[in-house]
């Protein structure tokens, strides 16, 4: 929706007073715990962010502020079902940018006072850390007010049951590269959801080599029709939570399929490397 | 836009079946414009301990070779802001306070940061709404130093050059002559406007207050960009006083949803501000010391009511000059 009407000759005729029905909002964890403080070893949460009765929002960012490094883990609450938006916890650096360079979502992710987001932070940083997650979102009110907000709002829920953002990491966790030695790691989509790759972020100690094959069909991500099995930069892959990496086209995996990734350190020494997809879960069927 | 065009600059030319440069858009050229250099030698000399600089002026002159400029000048369209600091950008302290004379236009409700609108050749600090700085317009600027010691800068405004008078066939004369008496009809209307608060924040350490943002009676503000410079770390909040409406469901921090002219914190939608609401902004240091803040919104002022596109009978995506 445009902000100005504009007239052919260059006039403005008015500022479309529909605009004053929707609000840039930043929706932050709930007081009191607008900082969350995490003890050593210890995962902390779910904190929920908690839209009230105004109206439905669009959350279209995530930015921090933050004192050590967490893994977070996020989940929906929609009435009585709880669903993660993640397989596992990711590396904070991944999934929430600064304040000037918050992570744009690979999809919008529609909240309301039904429908609400939860958080937990897990300590890595071995000390006391203290996290203020902020996500940028625009809000709709008065949505009864305007029939046309108000179909807006129906076409939100119906896509929400069909697509919605998701990120995915290692089935186990963190990647420990040790030496030069190449590893291999999986990923394995759920069974209850398609899988739409986006965006590749990764926060790791040192530099490091990787490919991803698709294992359905044998095909790297990189160079597919040419059989290609060469490592490429990781820093040419990956971006992280401020600069992710967009894939120029999204890929599409089905429910189910593993994901392969060869990874190899570029150093000697050990490498802890946190891998984050980003991409959207396409329902395989209908929540309800 | 012709279907069969590439962008705005390539077009398909049905006379002779190829595809052409558009030659009107030739005479629009990538420009910066430094203030007139009879008022100081290239340089900018701030003088130390808020003292304010002498006042400058950027004049945009009335160049016509051929007179077939159809009485507008040579104007520039200003797109982003640009500046060179004597030591380096992050150390810029300075205040800013920009206004077009001859029509008495305020960018500004109070002057601002340096690094809450300016930015660098990487960063530029991008306008809201492009300004068409019309000829024999002048906008005049006044830095005042915030730190003790003297600095001199290289401010400059980037942007889009128009040459109505040098295309050579009548055709592309009449093209950019239509685009940019669009334009001056537009900024008769929409210009960038740039909000800080009434009084300057100073915090003791720990301390929280409150301060005004007033957009004004005159027109709606449409706001953007969210910037702050600052001494320390700090927590805010933003409300709409007549609404009651808030930005935010609880404090956030300057690191975890601003930063500066370069880049800037974008509001996920425009943010109507109808005439004569205004906006409170409470603040409270984080750091432990005494805090300055300098907190801007960057957006832009329309004179123009608030409507709506079926009761004003247009289409607003077709029509928009600014995607041209």
């Amino acid at each position: 929706m445009e902000t100005l009407i504009n007239a052919p000759d260059g006039r403005v005729i008015g500022v479309n007073k529909r605009m004053l029905d929707f609000l840039p909002f930043t929706i932050l964890t709930n007081a009191p715990e607008t900082s969350v403080t995490v003890p050593v070893n210890i995962t902390k949460g779910p904190i929920s962010l908690t839209f009230s009765g105004e109206g439905p929002a669009q959350i279209v960012s995530f930015a921090k502020q933050q004192t050590g490094d967490t893994k977070v883990f996020l989940r929906m609450q929609e009435g009585r079902i709880i669903r993660p938006l993640m397989n596992g916890a990711v590396h904070i650096n991944t999934l929430f940018g600064r304040g000037n360079t918050p992570y744009p979502l690979p999809e919008a992710l529609y909240v309301d006072e039904l429908r609400r987001l939860f958080v937990e932070f897990q300590n890595i940083a071995g000390v006391s850390v203290a996290v203020r997650m902020a996500a940028g979102c625009f809000r709709a009110t008065s949505v009864e007010a305007d029939p046309t907000l108000l179909m807006s709002r129906k076409r939100q829920d119906f896509q929400q049951f069909l697509s919605f953002p998701y990120w995915y990491t290692p089935d186990e966790g963190v990647i420990v590269l040790t030496g030069t030695t190449e590893f291999e790691k999986t990923i394995t989509i759920s069974g209850s959801h398609h899988f739409q790759l986006m965006q590749l972020m990764a926060v790791s100690d040192a530099a490091f080599d990787v490919n991803i094959i698709d294992m359905n069909t044998g095909e790297a991500l990189i160079q597919a029709p040419l059989g290609n099995t060469h490592l490429v930069a990781g820093e040419t892959l990956f971006g992280d939570a401020n600069y992710p990496y967009c894939l120029m086209t999204p890929r599409l995996f089905q429910t189910g399929q593993k994901i392969l990734l060869k990874i190899k350190n570029r150093v000697a020494g050990t490498n802890n490397v946190y891998v984050t997809l980003g991409g959207r879960a396409i329902a395989d069927r209908m929540w309800r | 836009m012709d279907r069969r065009a590439i962008d705005k600059y390539i077009r398909f030319d049905k006379a002779s079946g190829k595809f052409l440069p558009d030659e009107s858009r030739r005479y629009i050229l990538p420009f910066h414009a430094f203030f007139d250099l009879s008022d100081v030698a290239g340089v900018y000399a701030l003088p130390g301990s808020a003292t304010p600089a002498q006042l400058v002026c950027w004049k945009q002159p009335y160049s016509s070779i051929n007179g077939m400029d159809a009485n507008l000048g040579t104007p520039l369209q200003i797109k982003s802001l640009l500046i060179s600091d004597s030591t380096n950008y992050d150390t810029a302290d300075y205040l800013v306070e920009l206004n077009e004379l001859g029509e008495s236009r305020k960018f500004m409700n109070k002057p601002v940061h340096v690094r809450t609108i300016f930015g660098t050749a990487k960063y530029p600090g991008t306008l809201c709404e492009p300004y068409m700085f019309s000829s024999q317009h002048q906008i005049q600027m006044q830095f005042t130093n915030l730190s003790v010691t003297g600095r001199s800068v290289r401010p400059y405004l980037s942007g889009a050059q128009y040459y109505p008078w040098a295309a050579q066939s009548a055709k592309s004369r009449d093209a950019l002559a239509s685009v940019i008496k669009r334009w001056n009809m537009r900024r008769g209307q929409v210009w960038p406007f740039w909000l800080t608060t009434e009084e300057p924040i100073s915090l003791a350490a720990n301390a929280e207050a409150n301060f005004e943002m007033l957009p004004g009676q005159d027109a709606q503000f449409i706001a953007r960009f969210m910037t702050a410079v600052s001494t320390g770390n700090f927590e805010y909040s933003l409300l709409e006083v007549k609404t009651q409406q808030s930005l935010t469901n609880g404090r956030a921090t300057f690191t975890n949803t601003l930063g500066d002219a370069r880049l800037p914190k974008r509001l996920s939608k425009d943010y109507v501000v109808p005439a004569g609401y205004r906006l409170r902004l409470t603040v409270k240091d984080l750091s432990g010391a005494t805090n300055n803040i300098y907190f801007t919104i960057a957006g832009k002022k329309v004179y123009a009511p608030l409507n709506d596109s079926a009761e004003a009978g247009c289409d607003t995506r077709a029509l928009d000059l600014t995607q041209e």
